[in-house]
């Protein structure tokens, strides 16, 4: 099937998902009476007498039908609604807590694709040795580890006891008073990249500094995933008829295993890294939260604790439009990685 | 029979796989001898609430009397940690068995026919990645009440997904293998050929992912707890007790590590299972694949 | 044979080695533990003329007639200014924004001189003009759930300010000159008002700036259209302009707010160039900030307060009473809906909806609470019980009053009288719910159901947490929790603030609990009321009294807060009526020394 084609007709699906995403939430949500969703509109037990009158001024209690096509339109206009628990629109919500996530996805997610891979790789080529055993008992302690945990721990030691070596935060006061600026134009408010962009040194030194340590976190906790995906589809590939045809040639092993091996062993892990990189784009409430370094995941957390709703739908949305489209990649991806497999068709 | 007599001798010559047998093993012991290990105290209701004595909110140290400390609310850690295994069991298990099977089967029917099949499962699937886990879960307990059962419920449906595409996504590799064109050939039905010969290559990802997810199963449903949404605190769970620990991870700033004990202790109750189930996992593998290179 | 040894040696020496990294930590506590008393933690100096709160809470609105939480207060209350305010740590109040004021002989008009020379943030110049927009503005925006009830009712006599009309908004704050002059509905608000003017709802804004940016123009024809706006839609949700020390420089919704020097302020100049509000939900993460020394000071939840002690460098304010209490509230007409009342009936699998109604019973649950283990438990030793709504620091504050205290044989008693022996002889079942990750309303849940359990083993009451919004709040507004906990924070420190909610059939709680008593309404209704300050005084202490005898229920204890800063911070002095948890930030300054 012709990949152009495919790939029109993969985003032309994105409507329809799109609009199943929204009913299935909002289906989902009405399950929700008027007076729980209200509460969103109470910060203090002095307002609750109020509560009828919010439900009313809200709408809240209009039948379900009049509540998602009121919606409905809405968002065919632009406007996504307003998100109540930070007091902006939903659209411009998505637009503000992006960046640090993307921030973070962006370092962490190579970081962890690539040792997921070296370790995986190098652990199925000494297979049943020390290193094998070594990694693969490694990765499983780095999994298990409640994030929290790894986290609080991190910055216990290189924020505690290193006195202030690597901070939480984005950015340190100084940093953040000089970005807010108008010296210093935001053009993503993703702070490496802005720095890049407006040459400044400091600022991006001090974005840099700030990254290490929730980017170490998350990669501890996401490399077991990879290597062990990694090492199991190797174990695989060098079973394979053309292996052992590499070796009888006299091939390095090197070359056996990189050239050869790995490229074929590498779908389970195109189609993890995938996921991967869209759940880190949909941020990790934890980190987050331990590092102050507050994005989608937190923004996300929030809304579903308070029944934002129109940015719980917004979000959803938000989210069905990534994995569209990280999918579509990944299967893209498949068919480059083995010219066998075929999208699209059925087995013959 | 000597091929499994050979499987099994397989199993115990490699001392991973073993380490796993054996750790599952003493596991399954403890939980099913709890009542003995840890005895619940007269006049506790209900033995699945870990037992406190007082409410004062730190933890104390291991003692005498509370072998492995308590964690904050004064809940004993040794109960919380062996009866913990009984929730561990129940819950991981529970939920990551639904979870392969709706898995497994969609994953294989979308990988294996594709066309129109492939694209509804995956956008359904799409749909439901999309979904934000906590407000599943909060609707799900608005129907049905906070209990295990509605987390459990929660979970697997959130989880599902993933299983799915990785799933589809190893058929899709191995439907072109030529022992697949071959069984075909033979006239082997479609069903049979899943089954026989395209799952038992594609799922080892699969189990991988599942046994690792144990650990995090265990973890989820203990943050749910704490908003409400399941069982109530103090219920004997290595999530909860985890949790519990979490402001005390880091302890007064002349002694950072005081309390240590609340959360290494359950957190290596919690190692220990994912490892185990790993170390199996790679052993029925290492033993199943006839296609893996021996020495 | 010798290479699976040798392979099984290498497993089990890996297996000890992470093994050992995981449990070294706990062995190196030892010699850690004698070396305790010489750690010297000292804090370093950093961000001169900035100050740093971080804390659990974020603003909800900055405009100041929508925000009735304390986060939006704080905000507020260094943004914009009143016309009057605290006067150090009582509260009688002096001028701000007005140079004098008077109480006319009629006794419900007051005249206010305003102050000239003050600018707003914008450049524009403080008129009283400024001062009756800003008041008008307020009643007539009048959000559900805001402040502006407490305006209505004493400027207006009305709850809601549609009821009286704009007339009457437009009569009740008029322009004389130089004087603004409001007109009370009733002459026993003379005092509660001044104390109403000094809360962040009725900071003065600029009419022209708030006009021009399409904000209500302050005619009668458009009124209704800015009434009870949708949250966000107000032009001063997240912009200001105000006359108050410090402006607002960004605003990071859940993040953090930066507030940075007002050049042109009219007062005695201010230290701190910059203020920066921060939300760090994470305790160890605040706790690791503040000995860095990256914030001036943390919000300190009382389960840590242990974790603090013997740090030189942290200077702790500490036994500050709040104008705060919680109590246990039991209804006395539950919803039959309810999921939390077991069987409905007497025969011991649960309880009737008339259960609470039985003085009886209530006596008995007050005598099984064991009030004691609750403070030194739940509340970490800050608080101090109290017997009825009105506590210290509201005028009329009996400290005599009396108070329940844990008596299992006064207990078994009233619930062996209760419901004609049936309690006792069949037991009962219920739910209690506590908002989850609340210590102190877990603390009490658990007390109550295990001493009840002790009292009699047939009495049996399980716990649950539940979420606050999704579950809490929904039943407890329609009256289905049997027992449940909240608390009250005072908008003003006048007692009927507080015995209204608690205690009038028309208030907000005791509207919840189905409680009424029209000798308890009457009475309050006359101490509202009430000129005369000793007849007001003995309506109060009986009021006082009347809590503890119909014992609606179990009135737990005030709170005492903390405040931890570091050594740096100088002048801090607490009134329990700012909102801004750091104090008075015009008067305190930072420096090494």
């Amino acid at each position: 099937m012709e990949l152009r084609s495919y790939i029109i007709r993969r985003l032309l699906l994105l409507i329809p998902v799109l609009f199943g995403v929204s009913m299935f939430i909002f289906g989902i949500t009405m399950l929700f009476s008027p007076t729980q969703r209200a509460t969103l509109y109470i910060s203090d037990p002095r307002q609750l007498a109020d509560l009828p009158a919010v439900i009313e001024l809200y709408g809240l209690d209009q039948p379900v039908w009049s509540q998602f096509t009121t919606w409905l339109g809405q968002v065919l206009s632009g406007n996504l609604g307003w998100s109540k628990v930070v007091g902006m629109p939903v659209w411009e919500a998505i637009w503000h807590y992006l960046p640090a996530t993307l921030e973070l996805a962006i370092f962490a997610t190579p970081a962890i694709i690539f040792l997921g891979i070296l370790f995986g790789t190098t652990a199925a080529a000494h297979k049943d040795t020390l290193v094998d055993h070594g990694t693969r008992v490694g990765a499983i302690v780095g999994w298990s580890l409640p994030t929290f945990w790894l986290g609080l721990i991190l910055l216990m030691v290189f924020y505690g006891i290193f006195r202030g070596f690597l901070p939480p935060d984005r950015l340190s006061v100084q940093m953040n008073i000089m970005v807010n600026s108008a010296e210093f134009i935001r053009y993503t408010h993703i702070n490496t990249i802005d720095a890049i962009l407006n040459l400044n040194g400091p600022v991006l030194l001090d974005a840099l500094r700030h990254l290490i340590l929730p980017v170490i976190t998350l990669s501890v906790v996401n490399v077991a995933f990879i290597m062990r995906l990694m090492r199991s589809s190797m174990l695989e590939a060098l079973g394979k008829g053309y292996v052992l045809t590499a070796r009888a040639k006299g091939l390095p092993e090197r070359v056996v295993v990189n050239k050869h091996a790995r490229r074929n062993a590498l779908i389970p892990v195109i189609t993890i890294s995938g996921y991967l990189f869209a759940a880190l784009a949909n941020g990790v409430v934890i980190t987050e939260t331990i590092f102050i370094y507050k994005g989608i995941g937190w923004w996300a957390w929030q809304a579903a604790l308070n029944l934002d709703i129109p940015a719980i739908l917004g979000f959803a949305l938000f989210n069905a439009v990534l994995f569209v489209l990280v999918n579509l990649v990944v299967d893209i991806l498949y068919t480059r990685v083995d010219p066998r497999v075929r999208l699209g068709g059925t087995v013959q | 029979m000597s091929d499994w007599k050979f499987m099994a001798r397989q199993l115990i010559r490699n001392p991973l796989s073993l380490m796993g047998i054996i750790i599952i093993v003493v596991f399954a012991i403890i939980a099913i001898f709890a009542p003995l290990i840890a005895p619940t105290p007269e006049g506790h209701r209900n033995p699945y609430m870990i037992p406190h004595e007082g409410y004062s909110v730190t933890p104390r140290p291991p003692s005498e009397e509370h072998i492995f400390g308590t964690t904050q609310g004064q809940y004993d850690i040794f109960y919380g940690c062996i009866w913990g295994t009984r929730s561990a069991f129940h819950i991981g298990l529970v939920v990551i068995g639904v979870v392969l099977l709706t898995g497994i089967v969609l994953g294989s029917l979308s990988g294996y026919f594709g066309g129109l099949l492939d694209e509804v499962i995956m956008r359904i699937t799409d749909i439901f990645l999309a979904f934000p886990a906590l407000i599943l879960a909060m609707a799900i307990v608005a129907a049905l009440g906070p209990s295990l059962k509605s987390i459990m419920i929660a979970l697997a449906t959130v989880s599902w997904p993933s299983y799915a595409r990785l799933i589809r996504g190893d058929i899709l590799q191995v439907r072109e293998e030529d022992y697949i064109e071959a069984s075909r050939g033979l006239g082997a039905s479609s069903m049979r050929v899943i089954l026989r010969h395209a799952l038992p290559n594609a799922i080892y990802p699969t189990l991988v992912m599942a046994s690792l997810d144990i650990g995090a199963i265990v973890l989820a449903a203990a943050a749910l707890s704490f908003l409400g949404l399941g069982v109530p605190e103090g219920y004997a769970d290595w999530g909860q007790l985890v949790s519990f620990a979490r402001n005390w991870i880091v302890g007064p700033p002349g002694d950072p590590l005081k309390y240590w004990y609340a959360v290494t202790i359950p957190g290596l109750f919690i190692l220990f299972f994912v490892l185990g189930w790993n170390l199996l996992g790679d052993a029925f593998r290492d033993i199943l694949d006839p296609r893996l290179a021996r020495r | 044979m010798s290479k699976r040894f040798s392979k099984m040696g290498w497993i089990v020496l890996a297996a000890l080695l992470c093994l050992s990294l995981v449990l070294m930590p706990g062995c190196t506590t030892e010699p850690a533990e004698q070396e305790e008393e010489e750690e010297e933690i000292s804090i370093p100096f950093k961000n001169p003329d900035t100050f740093i709160e971080m804390t659990i809470g974020d603003a909800e609105s900055l405009d100041p007639a929508w925000g009735y939480d304390t986060a939006s207060g704080q905000q507020t209350t260094l943004i914009y200014q009143t016309l009057v305010w605290w006067d150090g740590e009582t509260s009688d109040v002096v001028p701000v924004l007005c140079t004098e004021y008077e109480l006319l002989p009629d006794g419900v008009t007051y005249r206010f001189k305003i102050r000239e020379g003050v600018k707003f943030h914008d450049g524009g110049d403080l008129t009283p003009e400024d001062v009756e927009y800003s008041f008008e503005r307020t009643l007539v925006q009048d959000r559900s759930g805001g402040p502006v009830w407490m305006l209505d009712e004493q400027l207006l006599g009305e709850y809601y300010s549609p009821d009286a009309g704009f007339a009457a908004i437009d009569a009740a704050v008029e322009v004389d000159g130089d004087y603004v002059v409001m007109t009370l509905a009733d002459a026993a608000w003379a005092i509660p008002w001044l104390q109403v003017l000094a809360g962040p709802w009725c900071s003065i804004v600029d009419k022209e700036w708030c006009v021009a940016n399409g904000e209500w123009d302050g005619t009668e024809a458009t009124w209704m259209d800015f009434h009870d706006p949708l949250s966000g839609s107000s032009y001063l949700w997240d912009k200001t302009n105000g006359t108050g020390p410090w402006m607002l420089e960004y605003w990071d919704p859940g993040i953090e707010i930066s507030l940075v020097k007002f050049d042109d302020y009219w007062g005695d100049p201010v230290q701190f160039e910059r203020v920066i509000t921060k939300k760090v939900e994470e305790w160890t993460t605040r706790k690791l900030a503040f000995l860095a020394g990256d914030c001036d000071l943390a919000y300190v939840p009382l389960t840590y307060i242990d974790e603090m002690e013997g740090i030189d460098d942290i200077q702790l304010y500490k036994d500050l009473p709040n104008l705060t209490v919680d109590s246990f509230f039991m209804t006395f007409d539950i919803d039959p809906a309810s999921d939390y009342i077991g069987s409905g009936a007497l025969d011991g699998e649960g309880i009737p909806t008339d259960f609470f109604n039985d003085i009886d019973v209530r006596k008995g649950m007050n005598y099984a609470f064991d009030f004691d283990v609750y403070i030194a438990d739940g509340l970490s030793g800050e608080g101090a019980q109290r017997g009825s709504p009105v506590i210290d620091g509201l005028t009329y504050f009996n400290p005599n009053a009396k108070m329940y205290s844990k008596d299992f044989d006064k207990a078994e008693e009233h619930f062996k009288a209760a419901h004609g022996g049936d309690v006792w002889d069949n037991g009962f079942k219920f739910t209690l719910l506590y908002n989850s990750g609340n210590i102190a309303r877990k603390t009490a849940c658990g007390i109550l159901a295990e001493n009840l359990y002790a009292i009699n083993p047939l009495f049996q009451v399980s716990i649950q947490p539940a979420d606050w919004r999704s579950v809490m709040i929904p039943n407890l507004v329609t009256s289905k929790m049997p027992m449940f906990q909240i608390g009250w924070m005072a908008d003003y420190p006048d007692p009927d603030n507080f015995a209204f909610p608690f205690m009038h059939s028309q208030g907000t709680f005791s509207h919840f609990q189905n409680y009424s008593n029209p000798e308890v309404d009457a009475l309050i209704e006359a101490g509202k009321f009430e000129l005369d300050p000793a007849a007001r005084k003995d309506i109060y202490y009986e009021i006082q009294d009347w809590y503890y005898d119909d014992a609606p229920g179990i009135m737990l204890a005030q709170g005492f807060a903390r405040k931890y800063f570091t050594k740096y911070i100088h002048g801090f002095y607490y009134n329990p009526m700012n909102p801004v948890y750091f104090g008075p930030l015009w008067d305190m300054t930072k420096s090494e020394s």
